[in-house]
Protein backbone atom coordinates (compact mmCIF):
# COMPACT_ATOMS: atom_id res chain seq x y z
CA UNK A 1 0.00 0.00 0.00
CA UNK A 2 2.81 2.06 0.87
CA UNK A 3 4.59 1.59 -2.47
CA UNK A 4 1.54 2.49 -4.18
CA UNK A 5 0.52 5.30 -2.65
CA UNK A 6 4.31 6.69 -2.88
CA UNK A 7 3.68 5.95 -7.12
CA UNK A 8 0.82 7.25 -7.56
CA UNK A 9 0.53 10.51 -5.23
CA UNK A 10 3.81 11.79 -7.41
CA UNK A 11 2.37 10.77 -10.17
CA UNK A 12 -0.66 13.63 -10.13
CA UNK A 13 2.75 15.86 -9.99
CA UNK A 14 4.66 13.93 -12.93
CA UNK A 15 1.63 15.59 -14.69
CA UNK A 16 -0.20 18.71 -14.93
CA UNK A 17 -3.27 16.83 -13.01
CA UNK A 18 -1.82 17.35 -9.46
CA UNK A 19 -1.11 21.09 -10.27
CA UNK A 20 -4.15 21.99 -12.10
CA UNK A 21 -6.62 20.58 -9.50
CA UNK A 22 -4.66 22.31 -6.48
CA UNK A 23 -4.68 25.50 -8.46
CA UNK A 24 -8.29 25.53 -9.53
CA UNK A 25 -9.41 24.51 -5.79
CA UNK A 26 -7.36 27.41 -4.66
CA UNK A 27 -8.57 30.11 -7.48
CA UNK A 28 -11.84 29.19 -6.43
CA UNK A 29 -11.98 29.21 -2.62
CA UNK A 30 -10.13 32.85 -3.00
CA UNK A 31 -12.19 33.88 -5.78
CA UNK A 32 -15.16 33.56 -3.64
CA UNK A 33 -13.62 34.79 -0.25
CA UNK A 34 -12.83 37.87 -2.28
CA UNK A 35 -16.39 38.33 -3.43
CA UNK A 36 -18.41 37.42 -0.25
CA UNK A 37 -16.08 38.15 2.21
CA UNK A 38 -14.37 40.81 1.30
CA UNK A 39 -16.57 42.62 -0.72
CA UNK A 40 -19.39 41.33 1.34
CA UNK A 41 -17.60 42.32 4.68
CA UNK A 42 -18.46 39.02 6.59
CA UNK A 43 -16.26 36.46 8.20
CA UNK A 44 -18.76 33.94 7.53
CA UNK A 45 -17.40 30.96 5.77
CA UNK A 46 -20.34 29.07 4.78
CA UNK A 47 -21.12 30.14 1.25
CA UNK A 48 -17.09 29.82 0.88
CA UNK A 49 -17.62 26.35 1.67
CA UNK A 50 -20.91 25.78 -0.14
CA UNK A 51 -19.40 26.70 -3.58
CA UNK A 52 -16.27 24.78 -2.79
CA UNK A 53 -17.81 21.31 -1.86
CA UNK A 54 -19.81 21.58 -5.47
CA UNK A 55 -16.87 22.58 -7.06
CA UNK A 56 -14.63 19.51 -5.32
CA UNK A 57 -16.87 17.57 -6.37
CA UNK A 58 -17.01 18.61 -10.01
CA UNK A 59 -13.36 18.42 -10.73
CA UNK A 60 -12.82 15.03 -8.64
CA UNK A 61 -13.01 13.24 -11.48
CA UNK A 62 -9.40 14.51 -13.04
CA UNK A 63 -8.06 12.83 -10.01
CA UNK A 64 -10.20 9.61 -10.21
CA UNK A 65 -10.38 9.15 -13.69
CA UNK A 66 -6.97 7.45 -14.74
CA UNK A 67 -6.41 5.87 -11.30
CA UNK A 68 -7.61 2.71 -12.00
CA UNK A 69 -8.68 2.52 -15.61
CA UNK A 70 -5.06 3.36 -17.09
CA UNK A 71 -4.05 0.45 -15.14
CA UNK A 72 -6.21 -1.72 -17.25
CA UNK A 73 -5.50 -0.16 -20.35
CA UNK A 74 -1.59 -0.31 -19.91
CA UNK A 75 -1.79 -3.60 -18.52
CA UNK A 76 0.17 -2.54 -15.08
CA UNK A 77 -2.66 -3.96 -13.04
CA UNK A 78 -0.70 -6.72 -14.10
CA UNK A 79 2.11 -5.99 -12.08
CA UNK A 80 -0.19 -4.93 -9.12
CA UNK A 81 -1.97 -7.93 -9.42
CA UNK A 82 1.03 -10.33 -9.46
CA UNK A 83 2.80 -8.58 -6.95
CA UNK A 84 2.32 -9.97 -3.25
CA UNK A 85 -0.01 -7.01 -1.96
CA UNK A 86 -3.66 -7.44 -1.45
CA UNK A 87 -6.43 -6.15 -3.86
CA UNK A 88 -7.75 -3.51 -0.50
CA UNK A 89 -3.95 -2.22 -0.36
CA UNK A 90 -4.05 -1.04 -4.02
CA UNK A 91 -7.06 0.34 -3.54
CA UNK A 92 -6.09 2.30 -0.16
CA UNK A 93 -3.01 3.15 -1.73
CA UNK A 94 -4.16 5.20 -4.81
CA UNK A 95 -7.26 6.41 -2.82
CA UNK A 96 -4.94 7.75 0.04
CA UNK A 97 -2.48 8.80 -2.27
CA UNK A 98 -5.72 10.97 -4.63
CA UNK A 99 -6.77 12.20 -0.71
CA UNK A 100 -3.52 13.65 -0.41
CA UNK A 101 -3.90 16.06 -2.90
CA UNK A 102 -7.15 17.05 -1.94
CA UNK A 103 -5.72 17.48 1.74
CA UNK A 104 -2.92 19.59 0.19
CA UNK A 105 -5.49 22.19 -1.86
CA UNK A 106 -7.44 22.85 1.08
CA UNK A 107 -4.03 23.36 3.21
CA UNK A 108 -3.42 26.20 0.04
CA UNK A 109 -6.66 27.83 1.30
CA UNK A 110 -5.77 28.46 5.55
CA UNK A 111 -4.15 31.37 4.55
CA UNK A 112 -8.56 32.90 4.31
CA UNK A 113 -9.16 32.08 7.97
CA UNK A 114 -5.91 33.58 8.82
CA UNK A 115 -7.23 36.45 7.40
CA UNK A 116 -10.33 36.56 8.99
CA UNK A 117 -9.32 35.45 12.06
CA UNK A 118 -7.28 38.99 12.22
CA UNK A 119 -10.09 40.97 10.99
CA UNK A 120 -12.25 40.00 13.55
CA UNK A 121 -15.77 38.32 14.19
CA UNK A 122 -13.73 35.04 13.21
CA UNK A 123 -15.53 31.60 14.44
CA UNK A 124 -12.97 28.45 14.98
CA UNK A 125 -14.81 25.88 15.74
CA UNK A 126 -17.41 26.07 13.18
CA UNK A 127 -14.14 26.70 10.44
CA UNK A 128 -12.85 23.53 11.65
CA UNK A 129 -15.87 21.85 11.25
CA UNK A 130 -16.09 23.07 7.56
CA UNK A 131 -12.92 21.82 6.90
CA UNK A 132 -12.99 18.71 8.59
CA UNK A 133 -16.76 18.12 6.50
CA UNK A 134 -15.21 19.09 2.83
CA UNK A 135 -12.25 16.70 3.85
CA UNK A 136 -14.89 13.79 4.63
CA UNK A 137 -17.50 14.98 1.64
CA UNK A 138 -14.05 14.84 -0.97
CA UNK A 139 -13.35 11.27 0.62
CA UNK A 140 -16.92 10.00 -0.42
CA UNK A 141 -16.51 11.59 -4.07
CA UNK A 142 -13.10 10.22 -4.38
CA UNK A 143 -13.70 6.96 -3.58
CA UNK A 144 -17.22 6.51 -5.60
CA UNK A 145 -14.84 8.12 -8.67
CA UNK A 146 -12.09 5.27 -8.23
CA UNK A 147 -14.84 2.85 -8.49
CA UNK A 148 -16.48 3.96 -11.75
CA UNK A 149 -13.08 4.04 -12.79
CA UNK A 150 -12.39 0.49 -11.86
CA UNK A 151 -15.49 0.01 -14.04
CA UNK A 152 -13.69 0.46 -17.69
CA UNK A 153 -10.73 0.79 -19.38
CA UNK A 154 -11.24 3.97 -20.46
CA UNK A 155 -10.15 6.99 -18.53
CA UNK A 156 -12.65 9.05 -20.79
CA UNK A 157 -15.21 7.38 -20.28
CA UNK A 158 -14.51 7.02 -16.60
CA UNK A 159 -14.05 10.81 -16.10
CA UNK A 160 -17.56 11.49 -17.92
CA UNK A 161 -19.84 8.88 -15.69
CA UNK A 162 -18.31 9.85 -12.46
CA UNK A 163 -18.92 13.71 -13.96
CA UNK A 164 -22.50 12.30 -14.51
CA UNK A 165 -22.73 10.70 -11.28
CA UNK A 166 -21.53 13.65 -9.33
CA UNK A 167 -24.13 15.80 -11.04
CA UNK A 168 -26.88 13.63 -10.85
CA UNK A 169 -26.18 13.70 -6.64
CA UNK A 170 -26.42 17.41 -7.18
CA UNK A 171 -29.89 17.36 -8.99
CA UNK A 172 -31.41 14.47 -6.55
CA UNK A 173 -30.38 17.23 -3.80
CA UNK A 174 -32.06 20.54 -5.66
CA UNK A 175 -35.14 18.23 -5.98
CA UNK A 176 -35.36 17.25 -2.42
CA UNK A 177 -35.13 21.15 -1.37
CA UNK A 178 -38.01 21.69 -3.95
CA UNK A 179 -40.64 19.04 -3.89
CA UNK A 180 -41.81 17.93 -0.64
CA UNK A 181 -43.47 14.96 -1.72
CA UNK A 182 -42.88 11.69 0.50
CA UNK A 183 -40.87 10.04 -2.10
CA UNK A 184 -38.22 12.48 -2.55
CA UNK A 185 -37.96 13.09 1.44
CA UNK A 186 -37.56 9.29 1.92
CA UNK A 187 -35.26 8.53 -0.82
CA UNK A 188 -33.67 11.77 -1.49
CA UNK A 189 -32.53 12.46 2.05
CA UNK A 190 -30.33 9.28 1.99
CA UNK A 191 -29.29 10.62 -1.45
CA UNK A 192 -28.40 14.08 -0.56
CA UNK A 193 -24.50 14.06 -0.53
CA UNK A 194 -24.45 17.91 -0.76
CA UNK A 195 -26.97 19.10 1.31
CA UNK A 196 -26.18 16.88 4.14
CA UNK A 197 -23.42 19.29 5.31
CA UNK A 198 -26.17 22.14 5.77
CA UNK A 199 -25.77 21.72 9.15
CA UNK A 200 -22.08 21.83 9.61
CA UNK A 201 -21.94 24.88 7.77
CA UNK A 202 -24.58 26.38 10.03
CA UNK A 203 -22.35 25.41 12.92
CA UNK A 204 -24.11 22.77 13.59
CA UNK A 205 -21.33 19.54 14.30
CA UNK A 206 -23.26 15.81 13.78
CA UNK A 207 -21.57 13.16 14.40
CA UNK A 208 -23.89 11.27 11.98
CA UNK A 209 -23.09 13.46 8.86
CA UNK A 210 -19.67 12.44 9.01
CA UNK A 211 -19.92 8.80 9.55
CA UNK A 212 -22.32 9.27 6.37
CA UNK A 213 -19.47 10.10 4.22
CA UNK A 214 -17.27 7.57 5.68
CA UNK A 215 -19.24 4.73 5.22
CA UNK A 216 -19.66 6.11 1.41
CA UNK A 217 -16.62 6.23 1.23
CA UNK A 218 -15.54 2.26 3.19
CA UNK A 219 -18.44 1.16 0.95
CA UNK A 220 -17.25 2.23 -2.53
CA UNK A 221 -13.23 1.46 -1.86
CA UNK A 222 -14.77 -1.79 -0.71
CA UNK A 223 -16.49 -2.60 -3.99
CA UNK A 224 -13.83 -1.14 -6.04
CA UNK A 225 -11.43 -4.01 -4.62
CA UNK A 226 -14.74 -6.30 -5.48
CA UNK A 227 -14.21 -4.93 -9.28
CA UNK A 228 -10.67 -5.80 -8.81
CA UNK A 229 -10.61 -9.26 -7.89
CA UNK A 230 -13.96 -10.11 -9.94
CA UNK A 231 -11.21 -9.35 -13.13
CA UNK A 232 -9.29 -12.32 -12.44
CA UNK A 233 -12.69 -13.97 -12.48
CA UNK A 234 -13.73 -12.63 -16.30
CA UNK B 1 9.74 -25.87 -7.92
CA UNK B 2 6.56 -25.06 -9.66
CA UNK B 3 3.65 -27.86 -9.71
CA UNK B 4 0.35 -27.57 -11.72
CA UNK B 5 -2.05 -29.81 -11.51
CA UNK B 6 -5.42 -29.95 -13.57
CA UNK B 7 -5.65 -26.47 -14.84
CA UNK B 8 -8.61 -25.24 -16.53
CA UNK B 9 -9.94 -21.73 -17.53
CA UNK B 10 -13.45 -21.25 -18.74
CA UNK B 11 -14.26 -18.28 -20.16
CA UNK B 12 -18.40 -18.75 -20.51
CA UNK B 13 -18.37 -21.59 -22.36
CA UNK B 14 -15.19 -21.22 -24.40
CA UNK B 15 -12.36 -23.65 -22.82
CA UNK B 16 -9.02 -21.73 -22.74
CA UNK B 17 -7.23 -23.81 -20.76
CA UNK B 18 -8.65 -27.45 -20.55
CA UNK B 19 -6.76 -29.40 -17.61
CA UNK B 20 -2.85 -28.88 -17.67
CA UNK B 21 -0.33 -30.66 -15.50
CA UNK B 22 3.14 -30.50 -15.56
CA UNK B 23 6.16 -30.10 -12.83
CA UNK B 24 9.19 -27.72 -12.96
CA UNK B 25 12.14 -28.58 -10.90
CA UNK B 26 14.66 -25.82 -9.61
CA UNK B 27 17.56 -25.32 -12.39
CA UNK B 28 15.43 -26.01 -15.14
CA UNK B 29 14.25 -23.90 -17.93
CA UNK B 30 11.05 -24.86 -19.98
CA UNK B 31 10.02 -23.34 -22.76
CA UNK B 32 6.12 -23.10 -23.24
CA UNK B 33 5.19 -23.46 -27.48
CA UNK B 34 2.49 -23.26 -29.14
CA UNK B 35 0.64 -21.26 -32.08
CA UNK B 36 -1.26 -18.15 -30.83
CA UNK B 37 -4.28 -18.43 -28.76
CA UNK B 38 -3.34 -22.08 -27.52
CA UNK B 39 -3.95 -20.68 -23.99
CA UNK B 40 -0.12 -20.05 -22.91
CA UNK B 41 -0.74 -16.32 -21.28
CA UNK B 42 -3.77 -17.60 -19.52
CA UNK B 43 -1.56 -20.55 -17.91
CA UNK B 44 1.08 -18.12 -16.85
CA UNK B 45 -1.37 -15.35 -15.82
CA UNK B 46 -3.11 -18.17 -13.64
CA UNK B 47 -0.09 -19.88 -12.20
CA UNK B 48 0.89 -16.50 -11.40
CA UNK B 49 -2.21 -15.32 -9.85
CA UNK B 50 -3.24 -12.66 -12.10
CA UNK B 51 -6.33 -15.00 -13.39
CA UNK B 52 -8.20 -17.46 -11.25
CA UNK B 53 -8.49 -20.76 -12.53
CA UNK B 54 -11.78 -22.21 -13.26
CA UNK B 55 -10.77 -25.59 -11.34
CA UNK B 56 -6.93 -26.97 -10.43
CA UNK B 57 -3.90 -25.78 -8.66
CA UNK B 58 -0.39 -24.11 -8.89
CA UNK B 59 1.81 -24.60 -6.25
CA UNK B 60 4.72 -22.06 -6.39
CA UNK B 61 7.49 -23.53 -4.18
CA UNK B 62 5.64 -25.60 -1.38
CA UNK B 63 2.72 -22.23 -1.52
CA UNK B 64 -0.14 -22.82 -3.30
CA UNK B 65 -1.38 -19.37 -5.15
CA UNK B 66 -4.81 -20.03 -4.56
CA UNK B 67 -4.55 -20.42 -0.49
CA UNK B 68 -2.05 -18.22 -0.11
CA UNK B 69 -1.79 -16.09 -3.07
CA UNK B 70 0.59 -13.12 -1.36
CA UNK B 71 3.72 -15.55 -0.04
CA UNK B 72 3.55 -17.21 -3.30
CA UNK B 73 3.64 -14.40 -5.55
CA UNK B 74 6.40 -13.24 -3.13
CA UNK B 75 8.66 -15.66 -5.06
CA UNK B 76 7.53 -14.98 -8.46
CA UNK B 77 8.98 -12.63 -11.12
CA UNK B 78 6.64 -12.35 -14.02
CA UNK B 79 7.07 -10.26 -17.32
CA UNK B 80 3.57 -10.25 -18.79
CA UNK B 81 3.45 -10.46 -22.77
CA UNK B 82 3.33 -6.76 -22.26
CA UNK B 83 5.48 -5.28 -19.93
CA UNK B 84 3.58 -3.78 -17.40
CA UNK B 85 5.56 -0.33 -17.44
CA UNK B 86 4.31 3.19 -16.07
CA UNK B 87 5.69 4.93 -19.12
CA UNK B 88 5.58 8.12 -16.93
CA UNK B 89 8.46 7.44 -14.50
CA UNK B 90 12.13 6.98 -15.13
CA UNK B 91 13.64 3.31 -15.25
CA UNK B 92 15.25 3.46 -12.10
CA UNK B 93 12.07 5.44 -10.56
CA UNK B 94 9.68 2.58 -11.71
CA UNK B 95 12.46 -0.32 -10.43
CA UNK B 96 12.39 1.28 -7.16
CA UNK B 97 8.83 1.52 -7.11
CA UNK B 98 8.19 -2.38 -7.96
CA UNK B 99 11.42 -3.04 -5.66
CA UNK B 100 8.87 -1.45 -2.88
CA UNK B 101 5.87 -3.15 -4.21
CA UNK B 102 7.53 -6.95 -3.71
CA UNK B 103 8.81 -5.66 -0.13
CA UNK B 104 12.10 -6.88 -1.66
CA UNK B 105 14.65 -7.36 1.91
CA UNK B 106 17.92 -7.26 -0.14
CA UNK B 107 19.89 -4.22 -0.05
CA UNK B 108 18.35 -1.79 -2.60
CA UNK B 109 21.30 0.06 -4.08
CA UNK B 110 23.68 -2.99 -4.63
CA UNK B 111 20.09 -5.14 -5.99
CA UNK B 112 18.98 -2.36 -8.66
CA UNK B 113 22.42 -1.63 -9.86
CA UNK B 114 23.33 -5.54 -10.17
CA UNK B 115 19.76 -6.10 -12.47
CA UNK B 116 20.65 -2.81 -14.48
CA UNK B 117 23.84 -4.45 -15.28
CA UNK B 118 22.17 -7.83 -16.29
CA UNK B 119 19.89 -6.93 -18.42
CA UNK B 120 21.78 -3.85 -19.99
CA UNK B 121 20.38 -0.59 -18.86
CA UNK B 122 22.53 0.85 -16.82
CA UNK B 123 22.64 3.70 -19.22
CA UNK B 124 19.14 4.66 -19.45
CA UNK B 125 18.23 4.07 -15.97
CA UNK B 126 17.66 8.01 -15.87
CA UNK B 127 15.55 8.11 -18.74
CA UNK B 128 11.71 8.33 -18.97
CA UNK B 129 9.86 4.84 -19.69
CA UNK B 130 7.98 6.68 -22.23
CA UNK B 131 10.83 7.77 -24.02
CA UNK B 132 12.60 4.28 -24.79
CA UNK B 133 12.15 1.57 -27.61
CA UNK B 134 10.53 -1.25 -27.70
CA UNK B 135 14.08 -3.25 -26.99
CA UNK B 136 14.68 -1.17 -23.87
CA UNK B 137 11.21 -1.40 -22.75
CA UNK B 138 11.33 -4.96 -23.00
CA UNK B 139 14.48 -5.14 -21.12
CA UNK B 140 13.29 -3.14 -18.57
CA UNK B 141 9.87 -5.45 -18.27
CA UNK B 142 12.51 -8.13 -17.57
CA UNK B 143 14.34 -6.38 -14.61
CA UNK B 144 11.52 -5.83 -13.20
CA UNK B 145 10.71 -9.91 -13.14
CA UNK B 146 14.17 -10.18 -11.65
CA UNK B 147 13.42 -7.72 -8.56
CA UNK B 148 13.88 -9.47 -5.33
CA UNK B 149 15.47 -12.23 -6.85
CA UNK B 150 12.48 -14.99 -7.12
CA UNK B 151 13.51 -18.53 -7.47
CA UNK B 152 10.19 -18.89 -10.04
CA UNK B 153 10.60 -16.60 -13.02
CA UNK B 154 7.25 -16.36 -16.03
CA UNK B 155 8.45 -14.83 -18.74
CA UNK B 156 6.06 -14.45 -21.27
CA UNK B 157 7.66 -13.64 -24.75
CA UNK B 158 10.78 -12.38 -23.11
CA UNK B 159 12.61 -11.60 -26.84
CA UNK B 160 10.02 -9.88 -28.55
CA UNK B 161 10.52 -6.34 -30.18
CA UNK B 162 14.93 -7.31 -29.07
CA UNK B 163 17.14 -6.46 -32.16
CA UNK B 164 18.93 -10.03 -33.05
CA UNK B 165 21.88 -9.27 -31.11
CA UNK B 166 19.83 -8.23 -27.93
CA UNK B 167 17.77 -10.97 -28.45
CA UNK B 168 21.14 -12.91 -28.15
CA UNK B 169 22.43 -11.28 -24.98
CA UNK B 170 18.75 -11.61 -22.89
CA UNK B 171 18.90 -15.78 -23.77
CA UNK B 172 22.36 -15.76 -22.25
CA UNK B 173 20.88 -14.07 -19.38
CA UNK B 174 17.70 -16.18 -19.07
CA UNK B 175 20.15 -18.98 -19.60
CA UNK B 176 21.78 -18.17 -16.28
CA UNK B 177 19.06 -17.10 -14.52
CA UNK B 178 17.84 -20.16 -15.17
CA UNK B 179 21.02 -22.10 -13.35
CA UNK B 180 19.57 -21.64 -9.41
CA UNK B 181 15.69 -20.62 -10.44
CA UNK B 182 12.74 -22.19 -12.03
CA UNK B 183 11.69 -20.34 -15.36
CA UNK B 184 9.16 -20.42 -17.73
CA UNK B 185 9.18 -18.95 -20.98
CA UNK B 186 6.83 -19.09 -23.56
CA UNK B 187 7.54 -18.06 -27.26
CA UNK B 188 5.92 -19.39 -30.94
CA UNK B 189 9.89 -18.38 -31.61
CA UNK B 190 11.01 -22.20 -32.12
CA UNK B 191 14.85 -21.47 -32.47
CA UNK B 192 14.25 -20.26 -29.21
CA UNK B 193 13.39 -22.40 -27.58
CA UNK B 194 15.71 -24.88 -29.04
CA UNK B 195 18.05 -22.29 -27.96
CA UNK B 196 17.68 -21.67 -24.48
CA UNK B 197 15.80 -24.43 -23.17
CA UNK B 198 16.10 -28.02 -22.41
CA UNK B 199 12.68 -28.86 -22.04
CA UNK B 200 9.45 -28.23 -24.13
CA UNK B 201 5.83 -28.09 -23.25
CA UNK B 202 3.89 -27.83 -26.33
CA UNK B 203 0.93 -26.74 -25.92
CA UNK B 204 -2.51 -26.36 -28.11
CA UNK B 205 -6.28 -25.53 -27.94
CA UNK B 206 -5.62 -25.30 -23.99
CA UNK B 207 -4.25 -29.12 -23.25
CA UNK B 208 -0.31 -29.70 -23.14
CA UNK B 209 -0.08 -32.05 -26.41
CA UNK B 210 3.52 -32.63 -25.83
CA UNK B 211 6.18 -32.45 -22.66
CA UNK B 212 9.58 -33.92 -23.40
CA UNK B 213 12.76 -33.18 -24.18
CA UNK B 214 13.69 -31.26 -27.67
CA UNK B 215 15.66 -34.07 -29.04
CA UNK B 216 13.16 -37.17 -27.40
CA UNK B 217 10.59 -34.94 -29.13
CA UNK B 218 11.79 -35.03 -32.54
CA UNK B 219 12.05 -38.65 -32.01
CA UNK B 220 8.86 -39.25 -31.01
CA UNK B 221 7.24 -37.91 -34.03
CA UNK B 222 8.59 -39.28 -36.64
CA UNK B 223 11.33 -41.77 -35.88
CA UNK B 224 13.37 -41.37 -38.79
CA UNK B 225 16.52 -39.42 -39.65
CA UNK B 226 17.23 -37.09 -41.94
CA UNK B 227 21.12 -36.52 -43.03
CA UNK B 228 22.13 -34.06 -44.89
CA UNK B 229 25.21 -35.66 -46.87
CA UNK B 230 27.53 -34.55 -49.25
CA UNK B 231 29.21 -36.66 -51.84
CA UNK B 232 31.74 -36.63 -54.68
CA UNK B 233 30.33 -38.46 -58.08
CA UNK B 234 28.16 -38.30 -60.95
CA UNK B 235 24.65 -38.10 -59.31
CA UNK B 236 23.58 -40.67 -62.23
CA UNK B 237 25.58 -43.11 -60.36
CA UNK B 238 25.51 -41.94 -56.87
CA UNK B 239 21.28 -42.09 -56.61
CA UNK B 240 20.89 -45.59 -56.82
CA UNK B 241 23.63 -46.51 -55.20
CA UNK B 242 21.79 -44.96 -52.10
CA UNK B 243 18.06 -45.68 -52.70
CA UNK B 244 19.91 -49.58 -52.49
CA UNK B 245 20.78 -49.43 -49.03
CA UNK B 246 18.75 -51.38 -46.63
CA UNK B 247 16.60 -48.85 -45.14
CA UNK B 248 16.56 -46.21 -47.04
CA UNK B 249 13.40 -44.32 -47.18
CA UNK B 250 13.98 -42.07 -49.83
CA UNK B 251 16.98 -39.75 -51.37
CA UNK B 252 16.30 -35.98 -51.81
CA UNK B 253 18.90 -34.41 -54.43
CA UNK B 254 19.36 -31.02 -53.15
CA UNK B 255 22.27 -30.06 -56.29
CA UNK B 256 25.51 -29.46 -56.47
CA UNK B 257 26.85 -27.05 -54.06
CA UNK B 258 30.65 -27.70 -54.04
CA UNK B 259 32.49 -28.63 -57.87
CA UNK B 260 32.32 -32.53 -58.52
CA UNK B 261 30.04 -33.21 -55.48
CA UNK B 262 25.94 -33.02 -55.08
CA UNK B 263 24.04 -32.88 -51.68
CA UNK B 264 21.67 -35.34 -50.92
CA UNK B 265 18.97 -35.56 -48.01
CA UNK B 266 18.31 -38.84 -47.08
CA UNK B 267 15.58 -40.27 -44.54
CA UNK B 268 15.87 -43.66 -43.10
CA UNK B 269 13.08 -45.90 -42.30
CA UNK B 270 12.40 -45.62 -38.47
CA UNK B 271 14.61 -46.73 -35.91
CA UNK B 272 17.14 -47.79 -38.40
CA UNK B 273 20.90 -46.18 -38.51
CA UNK B 274 21.53 -46.23 -42.16
CA UNK B 275 25.21 -44.06 -41.42
CA UNK B 276 27.39 -47.52 -41.32
CA UNK B 277 25.90 -48.95 -44.82
CA UNK B 278 25.87 -45.74 -46.12
CA UNK B 279 29.97 -45.27 -45.25
CA UNK B 280 30.38 -48.85 -46.73
CA UNK B 281 27.99 -48.76 -49.68
CA UNK B 282 29.76 -45.27 -51.12
CA UNK B 283 33.15 -47.11 -50.35
CA UNK B 284 32.46 -49.82 -53.03
CA UNK B 285 31.26 -47.11 -55.26
CA UNK B 286 34.40 -45.17 -55.55
CA UNK B 287 32.56 -42.28 -53.94
CA UNK B 288 33.98 -40.29 -50.41
CA UNK B 289 31.53 -38.70 -48.11
CA UNK B 290 33.09 -35.00 -47.90
CA UNK B 291 30.46 -34.11 -45.29
CA UNK B 292 27.48 -35.29 -43.44
CA UNK B 293 25.27 -34.15 -40.57
CA UNK B 294 22.03 -35.08 -39.09
CA UNK B 295 19.29 -32.68 -40.40
CA UNK B 296 17.38 -34.10 -37.54
CA UNK B 297 13.57 -33.16 -36.77
CA UNK B 298 13.22 -29.40 -36.70
CA UNK B 299 11.26 -28.06 -34.32
CA UNK B 300 9.24 -27.05 -37.04
CA UNK B 301 8.11 -30.09 -37.87
CA UNK B 302 7.49 -31.70 -34.49
CA UNK B 303 5.28 -28.25 -34.02
CA UNK B 304 3.38 -28.35 -36.95
CA UNK B 305 3.09 -32.60 -36.72
CA UNK B 306 1.64 -32.77 -32.95
CA UNK B 307 -0.57 -29.84 -33.27
CA UNK B 308 -1.94 -31.34 -36.26
CA UNK B 309 -2.23 -34.64 -33.89
CA UNK B 310 -3.85 -33.12 -31.79
CA UNK B 311 -6.65 -31.93 -33.72
CA UNK B 312 -7.13 -35.28 -35.23
CA UNK B 313 -7.62 -36.85 -32.24
CA UNK B 314 -10.08 -34.37 -30.89
CA UNK B 315 -12.24 -34.02 -34.06
CA UNK B 316 -12.02 -38.07 -34.99
CA UNK B 317 -13.77 -38.08 -30.97
CA UNK B 318 -16.23 -36.08 -32.61
CA UNK B 319 -15.77 -33.20 -30.26
CA UNK B 320 -13.73 -31.04 -32.76
CA UNK B 321 -14.96 -27.24 -31.70
CA UNK B 322 -16.12 -25.43 -34.66
CA UNK B 323 -13.09 -23.06 -33.75
CA UNK B 324 -9.72 -22.14 -32.28
CA UNK B 325 -10.10 -19.88 -29.32
CA UNK B 326 -8.90 -16.71 -28.69
CA UNK B 327 -6.82 -16.32 -25.79
CA UNK B 328 -8.05 -13.45 -23.74
CA UNK B 329 -5.48 -10.99 -23.00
Amino acid sequence: MKAIFKREFASFFRSPVGYVFIAITILVFYGVFYLVNITGETADMSTLFLFAQMLIALIIPLLTMNLISNEYNKKTDQLLLTAPVSVLGIVLGKFFAALSVIALSLAGTLLIPVVLASIGGFQFWPTVGNYLSTFFFSAAFLAIGIFISSLTESNFISGILSWAVFIGLLVVDLMVGSYDTPFTIATGKWLAFYSRFDNVRLGIFNFSDFLFYASIAAIFLFLTSRMLEKKRYA
Amino acid sequence: MIEVRDLVKHYGNKHAVNGISFRIEKGEIVGFLGPNGAGKSTTMNMITGYLSATSGTALIGDVDILEDPIAAKRNIGYLPEQPPLYVDMSVREYLNFVYDLKKVQLPRKAHLDEIFELVGITHVADRLIRNLSKGYRQRVGLAQALVGDPEVLILDEPTVGLDPIQIIEIRNVIKNLGRERTVILSTHILPEVQAICERVLVINNGIIVADGRAAELGARVDGVRRLNVRITGDVKSIAPVLRAIDGMKSVDILGEKESGSCDYQLTSAPGIDIRQPLFHALEKAGAAILEMRDAGASLEDIFVKLTAEAETAKSKGGRMRSKKKEEKD
